[in-house]
């Protein structure tokens, strides 16, 4: 972690005198508070999404690959990655990335874990990405990804602070 | 061979069998012919049980005239959307909750067709999908989403179009297409 990123960290209070002297940095946890509740939101809907369509007990998920196979390149890497690996794994699969979403959205919504929840938001957007689902709006997720795992989001209006002072063992996790 | 390297090769060697013993039953899954055209279901043209033409995704429907009309056969591909466009989706997903979104534009190609199969042209255009009123309109043309039938702007009826599947389209371009089509398709496709 950066020196920037522990004083910011460590200076950063709601106090009406704080955010008078440093407007800009407010102007900036601000942000990044708004963007993680909205990343949080959009993972956390798409999670429940899908579980209200049936992607943990029927074989949708195959049906997605199916019909994505139909509009690939068949001599495309994604289409590859869908046949050799997505499709013959996809009940795993529709677990991970429903589970996966659902954990990843209330862990930046409540700001729980919040590095390890964005490791795993990156986790599945690669996935996404690589597996013929790539398209130019994962590019915002992937820079707030990063921007969530530099930066103790957690801290600003979540409980990574409080989990941190009760637990002070785990590190990086919570700081 | 230390204790390490042993386990780690124990596992690859698992996690090898564990992959790709699957992997022979999803390459039976496969259509047998890969240029027949894929069934697209009982929903409305470029819609899917998962909604309306993805961002990413590309598309090809070739538009027959009748008898009646002396006009060439037409090859429209719709391309995925633009940078901006795709990026815009996150707004979608969010403003959909407010106001449904009810149509877009996408970039498009149109290959015209002579009678013989030969292509003779291609041009970009831009192509308008519309939910609502269940229509796409492209090339001063439009097409009824529902039933496949293809106009023109003043609702003179052309003919009827089908979607086709993507390896049959590339096959169907490739074989009619002189090689100054071709070079364009490049083009038009980067």
């Amino acid at each position: 972690m950066t020196d920037e990123v522990i004083k910011t960290q460590k200076e950063f209070s709601w106090s009406g005198a704080w955010i008078k002297q440093n407007p800009l940095r407010f102007t900036g946890i601000i942000l990044n508070i708004l963007f993680r509740f909205l990343f949080g939101l959009f993972f956390l809907l798409a999670g429940v999404n899908k579980i209200i369509k049936g992607w943990l007990t029927t074989d949708l998920l195959e049906a997605v690959f199916l019909q994505r196979l139909t509009e690939l390149n068949p001599a495309s890497f994604a289409y590859s990655y869908l046949i050799e690996f997505a499709l013959p794994l996809y009940p795993l699969i529709s677990w991970i990335v429903t589970v996966g979403e659902v954990v990843v959205g209330l862990g930046l919504i409540l700001g729980i874990a919040t590095r390890l929840s964005s490791i795993g938001g990156f986790f599945i957007l690669f996935n996404l990405a690589i597996g013929g689902y790539y398209d130019a709006s994962l590019l915002p997720f992937f820079i707030l990804n990063i921007i969530f795992i530099i930066y103790p989001s957690g801290h600003w209006l979540g409980f990574d602070g409080l989990l941190k002072r009760r637990y002070p063992q785990h590190g990086w996790a919570l700081s | 061979m230390t204790c390490w390297t042993r386990t780690i090769t124990a596992w690859t060697f698992a996690a090898s069998l564990f992959l790709y013993s699957p992997a022979s039953i999803a390459v039976a899954q496969q259509p047998s012919d890969p240029l027949a055209t894929p069934d697209w279901g009982d929903y409305p043209l470029l819609m899917s049980q998962f909604g309306e033409l993805c961002t990413m995704c590309e598309a090809y429907v070739r538009c027959t005239p009748n008898a009646d009309q002396e006009i060439s056969s037409k090859l429209y591909y719709f391309k995925n959307k633009t940078f901006w466009g795709q990026v815009a989706t996150i707004w979608f997903y969010f403003a959909k909750w407010f106001a449904p979104i009810t149509n877009e534009g996408r970039p498009a190609a149109i290959y015209t067709f002579s009678p013989d199969s030969s292509a003779e042209s291609m041009m970009p255009a831009e192509a308008y999908l519309d939910v609502a009123e269940s229509k796409i309109e492209i090339g001063g043309t439009w097409i009824d989403r529902d039933t496949n039938t293809w106009f023109a702007l003043d609702n003179t009826t052309l003919g009827q179009c089908v979607r086709l599947g993507i390896p049959e389209s590339m096959k169907a371009i490739e074989d009619a297409a002189p090689w100054q089509i071709k070079a364009k398709m490049a083009d038009a496709t980067q």
